[in-house]
């Protein structure tokens, strides 16, 4: 009776392993924003002056073709400070030319927790598809050795659905900028705005190890002689409205007390930027082509502005 | 270690391998490694209280064994024991807070300001369950209903058996304790109908209530942003989301068990297509409603007694029942509601002429007007079950019944529909076992195609990964 039943077991989860298979095989050959960025940066470390961390608003928001040095944005979505650091740490040693570094803060990336949201499955891409360490992997997770186990079913379908459309899942230019934003809400900045705050809201006002691991980076900057900018990327004023002003305050000084702490960081606030238009907006917190362009070449005039006062 | 994880479809073949295969030349072998395995699943949350399962568990195989050569005081005392070690670290873990704040509340009423420091400690996950159940063996035997074991393992192993360990059913000796006393042989049958079961708690856990979570965190989070219908929407959602969390927890623990040669008891029996609030009891958590039945209400005198004290033994019932689920003003509101209405219902159905009117018309419509009241005063009090305060359960249902109730939701209406689909098929399988019981459908490709687009939808729709609420009690 058993082996019946183990064997009407097997073939009924035939069909599934296939299915499993095929997305495993999908996400080991088929590049992502993952891999292409890992192969980019190890191609390019002897170039790269100035290097781009952060999230998506430094992914879709700043261009690195609008920027005089050799730069690379090595940011991805949802990419927390927690990533950043891991990222930097493996990579700052073969980054010889390395002058800037441009990390991108918003309203939650000082409070954002590790392991959470986003990051619950996009830690195995790291760990798999740009060769990271992750700590908060555990050596039993047994997710770590199946890519398709980590995403929605939907999701997957969707991305396989991606690639057979348009031939590629990469979002991102040679320099790594988001030039792909799925922006099929169809609705206005102002209804998104309430959306995507209440959706950043976590309610957390501890940002003392967010702080920490951007004081790593710092400091591993300043060993390399080399400056730290760190950017509150321009949003939607709807959107800004509908944040708890306190945390934005506690954002802004905490910023402030890293720059006045810390001779190679200046903090370039563009938050509520008087230059803003509706224009320059995917959505409340992204910006489009458009504002990635204008965006980035002030960050740019910035840059080359503190450093001719350093 | 969650049922709807990779990790636990990974841990349970092994398990249930090693079972058949290695460990299957004694019982008490066998035992032995369910025992074992029981405390590592455990151990995924927290091995540090494994402590406490191991203390409740000996503490009640000691007292029980003594008591069965005790008479007059010393039995008593036995049994106080038993009672006061169960209790008193429930107490402690679950409600020492809660009554400490109440009570400092209540000065501070009075205008006397009291110093205190709360413990805050962390609820062990399942404490409420496994306490309840090593405590209904100790009162069995102390009322001579059954027999005290001499077999430690047994009992190790019934307490903390790992199917139902953190969310129940909360077994009792008299069912579960023999079966680790008798040689267990592998039915075809009865695993075929354990998968059904894991297949359909997957189903309604990862597809119902994880999608359901998501929007009734958002309407319970932003109440004051959306309309009254929306908001009741949003009621009706979470009532969906933890019926198909625990129903569906329920559904793979008594599965999984099954897959192992156990019968635990039902805990769910379509309990939304109940016609009045009695049978939504009957429906609807039975484990923990016969639980209370046996253990409170019978004591109490049951229903053989006048009216006013069957008000009170009811009101006392859901008071402590509501606590049961957690320490906080929001469940003991639950709980009277549920019982005021409860009383109401049985007051109405032994008045003579509704009786003869009920007895006399039956039709699919009276049915459906009486799961339709009975689901409506579920829903409202599953506002109070849901809120993190009194204060806000009463400011969202003030956000119900508004102006705008009777505007047209925002959002979900999909998804509201797919939930009108969903109860459908409970009309449908309510003479069944349960959601998945397709034995009487004849042609194999039909009950596969089934099995499959089941399997599609959890894993298409799933993954949304959500702690089951249960866990908390």
């Amino acid at each position: 009776m058993m082996k019946v039943f183990l064997r009407k077991i097997l073939v009924f989860f035939i069909p599934i392993a296939i299915v499993w298979g095929a997305l495993e095989w999908f996400y080991r050959t088929v590049p992502s924003n993952y891999t292409y960025k890992h192969k980019i940066i190890k191609e390019r470390y002897k170039e790269i002056e100035t290097l781009i961390l952060g999230d998506s608003h430094a992914f879709f928001g700043v261009n690195p073709s609008y920027i005089d040095t050799e730069t690379l944005n090595l940011a991805n979505i949802s990419q927390s400070l927690y990533m950043d650091q891991l990222l930097f740490e493996k990579h700052k040693d073969s980054l010889p030319n390395l002058q800037n570094v441009i990390i991108t803060v918003g309203y939650y990336s000082l409070s954002k927790l590790k392991n959470t949201k986003g990051e619950i499955w996009r830690k195995y891409f790291y760990q798999n598809q740009m060769d990271l360490e992750i700590p908060i992997i555990y050596p039993w997770d047994v997710k770590q050795y199946s890519l398709a186990l980590t995403r929605r079913l939907n999701k997957s379908i969707s991305l396989v659905h991606t690639y057979f459309d348009e031939g590629t899942i990469i979002g991102c230019d040679a320099k790594g900028w988001g030039d792909y934003y799925d922006s099929t809400n169809g609705q206005s900045l102002d209804v998104q705005s309430w959306v995507a705050a209440k959706r950043h809201e976590d309610f957390l006002f501890d940002f003392s190890e967010n702080i920490a691991r951007l004081q790593a980076i710092i400091d591993a900057c300043k060993k390399k002689n080399c400056n730290v900018y760190i950017v509150d990327m321009p949003v939607y004023h709807g959107y800004v409205s509908y944040l708890n002003p306190d945390k934005l305050e506690k954002v802004t000084n905490s910023c402030k007390v890293l720059e006045k702490d810390n001779e190679n960081v200046r903090y370039i606030n563009l938050r509520q930027d008087y230059r803003i238009e509706d224009s320059d907006f995917y959505d409340p917190d992204h910006l489009n082509h458009k504002g990635a362009k204008k965006y980035t070449q002030i960050i740019n005039q910035l840059i080359s502005t503190s450093k001719n006062d350093r | 270690m969650q049922f709807n994880t990779v990790d636990f479809a990974l841990f349970f073949p092994i398990v249930f391998t090693l079972y058949w295969f290695v460990f299957n030349s004694s019982i008490k072998i066998q035992n032995v490694f369910l025992l074992i395995t029981s405390y590592i699943f455990y151990a995924f949350w927290d091995w540090r209280f494994l402590s406490l399962i191991f203390l409740s568990s000996i503490i009640d195989f000691l007292v029980a064994r003594r008591l069965k050569n005790s008479i007059g005081i010393r039995r008593k005392m036995l049994f106080g024991i038993s009672v006061f070690c169960n209790l008193g670290v429930l107490f402690v873990f679950k409600y020492f807070d809660f009554f400490l704040e109440t009570f400092v509340d209540a000065f501070l009423l009075f205008g006397k300001p009291i110093s205190y420091t709360s413990l805050q400690l962390v609820l062990p996950v399942g404490i409420s369950f496994y306490t309840f159940q090593t405590l209904s063996y100790t009162i069995d035997v102390y009322r001579k209903r059954i027999e005290p074991t001499d077999d430690v393992i047994s009992f190790f192993a019934f307490v903390s058996f790992f199917p139902q360990l953190v969310a129940g059913p909360i077994e009792r000796a008299s069912n579960l304790l023999p079966q680790f006393k008798k040689r267990r042989i592998f039915n075809i049958e009865k695993s075929v109908d354990g998968l059904q079961l894991i297949l359909g708690g997957l189903f309604k856990k990862m597809v119902i209530a994880d999608n359901c979570a998501l929007i009734v965190n958002n309407l319970f989070e932003n109440y004051t942003e959306y309309s009254g219908s929306t908001l009741f929407c949003g009621a009706i959602f979470f009532g969906f989301q933890i019926y198909g969390d625990f129903s569906g927890y329920s559904d793979i623990a008594i599965g999984t068990a099954r897959l192992l040669g156990f019968d635990l008891m039902k805990n769910f029996n379509f309990p939304y297509l109940s016609k009045n609030l009695i049978e939504f009891w009957r429906r609807w958590h039975i484990s923990l409603s016969s639980w209370f039945r046996d253990y409170v209400y019978i004591p109490l005198g049951g229903n053989r007694v006048s009216n006013v004290r069957l008000i009170s033994n009811i009101l006392i019932v859901f008071v402590v029942s509501g606590l049961w689920h957690g320490a906080n003003l929001t469940f003991l509101a639950w709980g009277l509601i549920h019982g005021m209405f409860l009383i109401l219902t049985i007051f109405l159905l032994k008045h003579s002429r509704i009786k003869a009117f009920l007895q006399t018309q039956k039709s699919v419509f009276l049915d459906l007007l009486g799961i339709g009241i009975t689901f409506f005063i579920v829903t409202i009090a599953w506002v109070f079950f849901r809120a993190e305060t009194i204060t806000e359960a009463f400011q969202y249902l003030q956000g119900i019944f508004s102006t705008t109730l009777f505007s047209l939701p925002q959002g979900n209406k999909w998804f509201l529909l797919f939930l009108i689909g969903y109860m459908l098929i409970e009309w449908l399988q309510k003479r069944r076992e349960h959601l998945l019981d397709i034995r009487h459908i004849f042609s194999k490709s039909i009950r596969y195609s089934i099995y499959y687009a089941v399997v599609f939808l959890v894993l298409y729709f799933g993954g949304n990964l959500q702690t089951f609420i249960y866990f908390q009690f």
